[in-house]
């Protein structure tokens, strides 16, 4: 009403952009006053506009049996004043007019305060009617902005106010489609009434998909073709690995070099088993060669994720952040994990760790090549030392390592210094630091948390839907629960000094008003 | 049924046609069609272009995007609605408080009242943190994934308390709220004698007979004990331990009768175990239903007695779920 262009703006208790720029533009403001209007018109239009707001959803009928003209309110009594005094005071010297002590219990809350610091200050509109009644606000016990409290019961308004949906109609629509429980109990009336103590849980692929950013279309689209790119780019270098060597090999190995080519057209059908296949045939190389292709594997796997580690974890790019995702199908693809499989995080880096470990482990027997027996000696107990403190539970599992590295040994005695200088020179690429792979797993565990999956209705990773902190609160009747979305509805929403606890866009004229309405005295 | 375009519009083949061939063009494109038949409008009317001035503009932004902590409309620090000062985003308990609330009570088993008190937060959130956290960790135990990053993000855009162990902390909330009783909300005039000493119940007897004072409807009575003992001279660790013990003790005493009542209820059914079922008896009294045999009390249906839980116009949707 009074806008100027005719059409009714309204609020809704929604997140929408339009709903956030109708409130900065302060749509629900008493209008100036032009003309006569009678208290029954203005009564009316207040009436109406809280109404748009306050369960539009809801029929009139039902709000009028809901309305109670009892508002609630509560005080604070601190201990210490209920102690230190009787009350008594209170009267004290009052017979004779005389005011003896200024002693009350707010004196003795130490609660904080609201903040009185205003964030900006914008241009006071001409003939602002709230600004004549906003002097006195801190000493009231608003009443008149509870009008509503009622509906603050509801299920669907309460699961709306815990941040559990975008909107009060979207919330509704989650208790009716069996997504909320109350006591651990499907609860689909969606104007049922909280009581105090009562839990509520909502789904939690619900809230992610209501408070979520949406999902589009192909979203994912240059994820998907640069995982098939790269998981090309990877049989291919493997290919390549396993040609150069085989030049090297016997032609025993070339033989079954031969049948890894075979396969080829195989694996990149079938991406995971013909990695699988191609380990295995990996496994049938001399030592030597083996080392040599999974050195070139994990260069290659290590290559980007060498350049995200130097950076602060909270703030990839969202360049690193695929690049990461990469990694991680990668490694999949090294440790002959299946595509799909759901591997945790914890293992895929354990595993990792192991190859790593073995493989450094290879690297330390080309040094001690070149040392003597006795120094050798030492530093497999080094090793052996490093994983100790790294993980005492994988001790069994480091005893087959350091009898593999052993075997390694055997097989390279042959090999000439040129070799392994070059080798040596390789091998520097193709190793993380414990502190670079602790670094890695946490990444890793924090992509986990939230990971990119097309299955889900919402955009993956998930983010907060845009303008949700302007509308960011939890009324303190309500205590929530985020990580399970649940929340216990404590009490009855209050009135107190200074601050009433039902979220209402209006002013205290217009609740007035509003009140009156309902009051049906004329 | 007849086609809902009007004969005026273009004969329907063609339009079929059309749809096909766009169809087979690009499969991957959904069948897309206007709901509409009015013309889109050509310009943004002025208004729509202001909203998208404001919303790209810089304050607009800031929303979009949030920097991390809250950030309201109003003009106060932590009012959410711009014309209601009224209305005012109260902090929650951030992560580790919540935690910390739930290893107090369940770790090292301390009561309720005694958390409350210490933390500054009122007994019935202190119940509910732990109430919540017992599921999150039943969630955990499950395996079951949280949503950890709706979590975070929530978090990240509301005001939080923190407490912190061992350092001076402000209050949460209230922990002795009193609501006010719709008797007191009437103004009262008592001629009493000026040497009376007019205490806080003589004021409650004033309003009823049956009103009791502040201090007895208080939630924390022993804390008001313990403040009071404090006043008369006593050491604050003293009293502070015997507050500890008080509260500790009611705790325990309802924890029993709840266990003794649990007992009862075992004790008077019988359980029979089928291969299917299990049945289980309870004695009833035929008496239970009253003298009209419509009390609340009976069990099960009588002749003759209306059974209303299916009629009409009768309110189905359940008041309280147990």
């Amino acid at each position: 009403m009074g806008n100027g262009t005719g059409i009714e703006l309204k609020l809704r208790q929604s997140w929408n952009k339009y709903n956030l720029y109708n409130l900065y533009r302060q749509t629900g403001r008493e209008p100036q006053i032009r003309g006569t209007p009678t208290f029954f018109q203005q009564k009316w239009a207040a009436k109406a506009k809280t109404r748009s707001y306050h369960g539009e959803h809801i029929p009139e009928k039902k709000w009028v049996r809901l309305f109670s003209r009892r508002l609630l309110s509560a005080v604070d009594m601190p201990p210490e004043y209920l102690a230190a005094h009787d009350g008594s005071e209170q009267a004290a010297g009052r017979g004779s007019g005389l005011t003896t002590s200024n002693v009350t219990a707010e004196t003795f809350s130490k609660v904080p305060a609201l903040s009185t610091q205003e964030r900006s200050r914008r241009r006071p509109l001409f003939g602002d009617v709230n600004k004549l009644l906003s002097d006195q606000f801190n000493n009231m016990t608003p009443y008149m902005q509870m009008t509503f409290a009622p509906l603050e019961r509801r299920l669907d308004t309460a699961v709306f106010r815990a941040l559990f949906a975008s909107s009060v109609r979207q919330a509704r629509q989650f208790v009716i489609h069996g997504a909320v429980t109350v006591n651990g109990k499907k609860m689909v009336h969606p104007s049922y009434q909280l009581n105090p103590g009562d839990m509520f849980q909502v789904d939690i692929e619900k809230v992610m998909y209501g408070t979520g950013v949406q999902k589009a279309a192909d979203a994912h689209k240059r994820l998907h073709e640069n995982l098939e790119a790269r998981q090309k780019k990877a049989d291919k270098a493997l290919q390549n690995a396993v040609k150069k060597l085989g030049g090297n090999a016997t032609a025993e190995q070339a033989a079954v070099e031969g049948e890894t080519e075979g396969e080829k057209p195989e694996a990149e059908a079938e991406a995971a088993e013909g990695e699988a296949a191609a380990t295995e045939d990996a496994g049938s190389l001399t030592p030597e060669a083996q080392w040599k292709l999974n050195n070139r594997a994990l260069k290659f796997l290590l290559k980007d994720v060498k350049k995200i580690l130097k950076n602060n974890p909270k703030e990839l790019s969202a360049k690193e952040k695929k690049q990461l995702r990469l990694f991680r199908a990668d490694a999949k693809r090294f440790l002959s994990h299946p595509e799909k499989s759901e591997a945790d995080v914890v293992e895929l880096i354990d595993e990792l760790q192991l190859q790593m470990k073995s493989h450094e482990l290879m690297r330390e027997s080309f040094e001690k090549l070149d040392l003597k027996e006795g120094q050798a000696q030492s530093q497999v107990e080094d090793g052996a030392e490093a994983e100790a403190i790294e993980a005492t539970s994988k001790e069994a599992e480091a005893q087959p390592a350091v009898n593999r590295e052993r075997e390694v040994e055997k097989g390279l005695e042959g090999l000439s210094d040129e070799q392994k200088t070059k080798a040596k020179k390789i091998i520097g690429d193709a190793k993380l630091s414990k502190e670079e792979m602790r670094k890695l797993a946490r990444l890793l565990q924090m992509d986990e948390e939230n990971p990119v999956d097309d299955s889900k209705p919402y955009a993956t990773p998930w983010r907060p839907r845009p303008y949700m902190s302007a509308f960011a609160f939890i009324p303190r009747y309500l205590e929530v629960n985020p990580n399970i979305c649940a929340a216990v509805y404590l009490r009855h929403p209050v009135a107190r000094k200074g601050m009433a606890e039902v979220p209402t866009p209006f002013s205290y004229l217009t609740s007035q008003l509003t009140h009156n309405w309902y009051l049906e005295r004329g | 049924m007849a086609p809902r375009l009007s004969a005026a519009a273009t004969p329907l083949a063609p339009v079929v046609d059309a749809c096909l061939v766009q169809s087979c063009k690009s499969k991957s494109a959904p069948f897309v069609r206007s709901f509409s038949s009015t013309p889109c409008q050509q310009k943004m009317s002025r208004a729509r272009q202001q909203m998208y001035q404001w919303l790209k503009g810089r304050e607009g932004s800031e929303f979009a995007d949030p920097k991390g902590g809250p950030r309201y409309l109003g003009p106060l620090q932590d009012q959410p609605f711009p014309l209601n000062p009224l209305f005012r985003s109260q902090p929650v308990l951030d992560e580790h408080t919540r935690e910390l609330i739930w290893d107090k009570v369940m770790g090292r088993g301390e009561s309720l009242k005694a958390v409350s008190a210490e933390m500054g937060v009122d007994v019935r959130r202190v119940a509910a943190v732990v109430r919540l956290k017992e599921v999150e960790k039943q969630w955990q135990r499950e395996g079951k994934k949280l949503a950890t990053p709706y979590a975070k993000a929530v978090m990240s855009m509301l005001p939080k308390t923190y407490y912190r162990e061992g350092e001076k902390n402000l209050p949460h909330e209230p922990v002795n709220e009193i609501h006010v009783h719709k008797l007191t909300m009437q103004q009262l005039f008592v001629p009493v004698s000026e040497s009376r000493h007019f205490t806080r119940e003589d004021a409650a007897k004033a309003f009823h007979d049956t009103m009791l004072s502040v201090d007895a409807r208080s939630p924390q009575p022993e804390l008001i004990n313990m403040e009071r003992e404090i006043l008369e001279g006593k050491s604050r660790q003293e009293s502070l331990a015997k507050f500890k013990e008080a509260t500790q003790k009611e705790e325990d005493k309802v924890a029993r009768r709840i266990v003794q009542e649990q007992q009862r209820e075992e004790k008077a059914t019988t359980r029979v175990t089928t291969d299917r079922y299990e049945f289980r008896f309870k004695e009833i009294n035929a008496d239970d239903v009253g003298r009209n045999g419509r009390s609340r009390k009976g069990t099960g249906w009588r002749y003759g007695a209306p059974f209303d839980d299916r009629k009409r116009g009768l309110v189905k949707i359940p008041t309280s779920v147990p």
